[in-house]
Parts: C-alpha cells; structure tokens; sequence
C-alpha cells in the first residue's frame, strides 16, 4: 500500500482524526496528506512548521533534559490542544526525521491513534 | 429517597470504586502550623467525593480525615497513641460542627501535629463506610475563619483560573505539579525531586511557543497546553498548560496521556 492511501486509511479508522500529513521534519517539507477538508499548501506548511518546533525545537531540547536528565532522548510525540482542536505530532521510531501531523478533535482515542500512528511510520520506512 | 440522598449515594459509590490509596501520596514542605494549617484547607476544598485524608508528618505522626462534599467531617484517627489519646475527645466527634468545640481541639492537635514537621505527605483513599444524610460537616472557610488563618485560595476562587480546577482534577494522575501566577509558583504538589525538576524548566523559560496554528493570533485569554513525551526509563510526560496570567507545569506517567488531556478539555470547556 503506498503511503497516501495509508493516511487515508489511518484518516478513515479514526472519524475524530480530520487531516494527517507526513512530513521531513528537516526540510520543513510535507510529502503527503490525507484531510476531510481541503488545506492549503499553506495551512499544512504551518502545521509542518509546528512540528519542526514541538518536536525539534528549544521547548523540545527543555523537556527532554527534563524528561530525561541523563540522557539525550529527543522528543517523539507532541500535543498541542488549542480553540477545540488537538494537534497530535509524532516523530518516526526508524527515521528521526520524519513525523506525522496530525489535527483531531480531543475526543479521540489518542493512546490507540499515536500507537497506529507509530507503526504507520515505521511501515513507511519498511514497505 | 430525595434527590440530594440519591446523588449522594452516586457520589458515595464513585468514590468506593475509585483506586485504592495512592502509593506516595503528595508532599508539601510545611515550616509551621499555619503552613500545615493551610495544606489541610486545601485538600479539602479540592475533595468533593467521600474521601479519607491521611496527612503524615516527617516524624511519623498521622492524622486521617473523613472528607465529602469539600467539608471535613470528622477526625477518624490519629498516630502516636500518646497523640490519640491526648485528643481522644476528637475522635469521638460523628461530624464536626462549625462552631462546635472541637473547632479548637483540632487547633491544638494541629500545633502539636506541627512541632518540628519540615514534610506533610497527603495520601487519600475511598471511604469505608456510608455517610448519613445529616452529616454536614464543617466548610474550608468556616475552619480558616475559626483559626485566624487568611489567604486560603479556596476552590470557589480558583474555579475562575481553568489552570486551578485543572490541577484540582489532576491529583490522583499526576506525579508532580507546580502552579505558576505572572512567572512566580504559587502552588505545587507531588515528588519533590520532580518538582524541583519543574521549577527548573520553568526558570529556563519553558512556554508554548508561537507556531501560528491559531487563526487571529495568540490571545491573552487562550486556554492551551502542550504535552511533549520523550522515551526516558521514568515513562514521564511533561505538559504546560496556561489560561490568561496562570500557568501550569505537570509530570505525569505517559500511560495517563488520555485522562490528562481529558482533563484538561474539561476545564476549559
């Protein structure tokens, strides 16, 4: 299965899911997204951007020295709950640089969505 | 039954089916009795279900309190017996009254509970037994008020801060919690190590950050939080949440992911 139809799959399993993008958390880019609505290049470039700061950014390098005070873990899921909506952010276990983004509403069932989401992004990497 | 027996009854079986005491409890550095004093207060304007409290000082002495409906009921016991006996007139009190007494009998078993404690550790647990309808109690208010104590933040005033009633909601979930008013802590809660850790992370300025997600900006009055996990052998999560001048900073199991962020959508809701 190439990775579009898995996000829609992923975006059909979870009706409180309403967009997921994959994207290089390098280069700031989105490769590919599934949404019930339609988002602007721009909108998703915000929520790639989003990412990049949660997940790799100083608020990120804090909590993980927090987390983690002997260690150098880097931070593998983020949330972000704002106006209604969750954001759901979550680095790849295989590729560090890549992540999912993700907008729900906060009534998902966020343990099973990050553990789908998880493996998801590792299948990228395997298939 | 009235409908006031019926919800009391509902709130008296949610409170026996809810976890067994909590392992560790939470501990507060105390320095004197009005510290000590105003621990006690707060625990229990924050317990709405039937609860025992059970509040251990550093040298072992224990004084557990039948708690419901944020009033105190009744003392149910109290370690050393040299102490129990001291105050065994308090221990045979059904229900307190507010102007009753034993308003000041507990005074004085405080101050003694008191002397020389540094650390008060508070752990809870279902109650027991069933309340009778006529059990009042006595409020956090009518105690303060009786024991000259001021500057009590009752949960009356923190139901205006969604940070406030958020922790509130957060004390049998979280591992360690400081509350933060303009950039100061003003509470906090929890492991002391951890809370040292929190303090730390919000003095290196740890915040949400601008990322633009929300259409018209950010607002003074946004009510938001991160969460941020990262894999340590602690399985901790780390979560800042801030409503206008207020901010908190939370560590909790990552397993509790789902209730935390349930909670939160709660108080802001």
């Amino acid at each position: 299965m190439n990775i579009s139809r898995q996000l829609d799959t992923l975006l059909q399993d979870f009706p409180n899911c309403e967009t997921v993008a994959f994207a290089d958390i390098s280069t700031g880019l989105v490769l590919c997204s599934s949404a019930r609505k339609t988002m602007s290049r721009g909108q998703l470039d915000t929520l790639c951007a989003a990412a990049i700061e949660l997940l790799d950014g100083k608020q990120a390098s804090l909590a993980s020295a927090t987390l983690d005070p002997n260690g150098n873990a880097k931070v593998q899921e983020a949330l972000l709950m704002e106006d209604g909506l969750l954001n759901i952010f979550v680095r790849s276990s295989v590729v560090s640089t890549e992540a999912l983004c993700c907008i729900c509403v906060p009534e998902i069932e966020i343990d099973s969505f990050i553990d789908r989401a998880c493996s998801e992004l590792a299948n990228f990497d395997t298939d | 039954m009235n409908d006031i027996n019926r919800l009391k009854s509902k709130l008296e079986k949610l409170g026996a089916e809810e976890s067994g005491a909590k392992s560790d409890g939470h501990v507060f550095k105390v320095s004197n009795l009005d510290e000590v004093m105003t621990v006690m207060l707060r625990e229990i304007d924050e317990t709405l279900l039937g609860r025992e409290l059970e509040f251990r000082n550093d040298r072992g002495d224990m004084i557990g309190l039948e708690v419901s409906g944020r009033r105190l009921l009744c003392v149910s016991k109290v370690l050393p017996e040299r102490l129990a006996t001291s105050f065994k007139s308090l221990l045979k009190v059904a229900t307190f009254d507010a102007h009753g007494p034993e308003i000041d009998d507990m005074a004085r078993l405080l101050d003694a509970f008191s002397e020389e404690a540094t650390k008060l550790t508070v752990t809870s647990h279902g109650l027991s037994r069933s309340m009778g309808s006529s059990e009042v109690g006595c409020s956090p208010d009518s105690l303060a008020q009786a024991w000259s104590l001021d500057a009590v933040e009752t949960t009356e005033e923190n139901e205006e801060s969604a940070v406030a009633s958020f922790l509130a909601s957060c004390r049998d979930i979280a591992s360690a919690w400081i509350q933060l008013k303009e950039g100061s802590v003003t509470r906090q809660s929890g492991d002391e190590a951890l809370i040292e850790r929190l303090v730390s992370l919000a003095s290196d300025g740890f915040s949400i950050p601008d990322i633009g997600l929300k259409q018209g900006g950010n607002s003074a009055e946004a009510k938001r939080c991160i969460v941020l996990r990262a894999p340590s052998l602690e399985q901790q999560s780390v979560l800042f949440a801030e409503n206008e001048n207020r901010a908190a900073l939370v560590l909790f199991p990552a397993e509790n992911l789902s209730q935390v962020i349930s909670k939160w959508h709660s108080a802001v809701a």
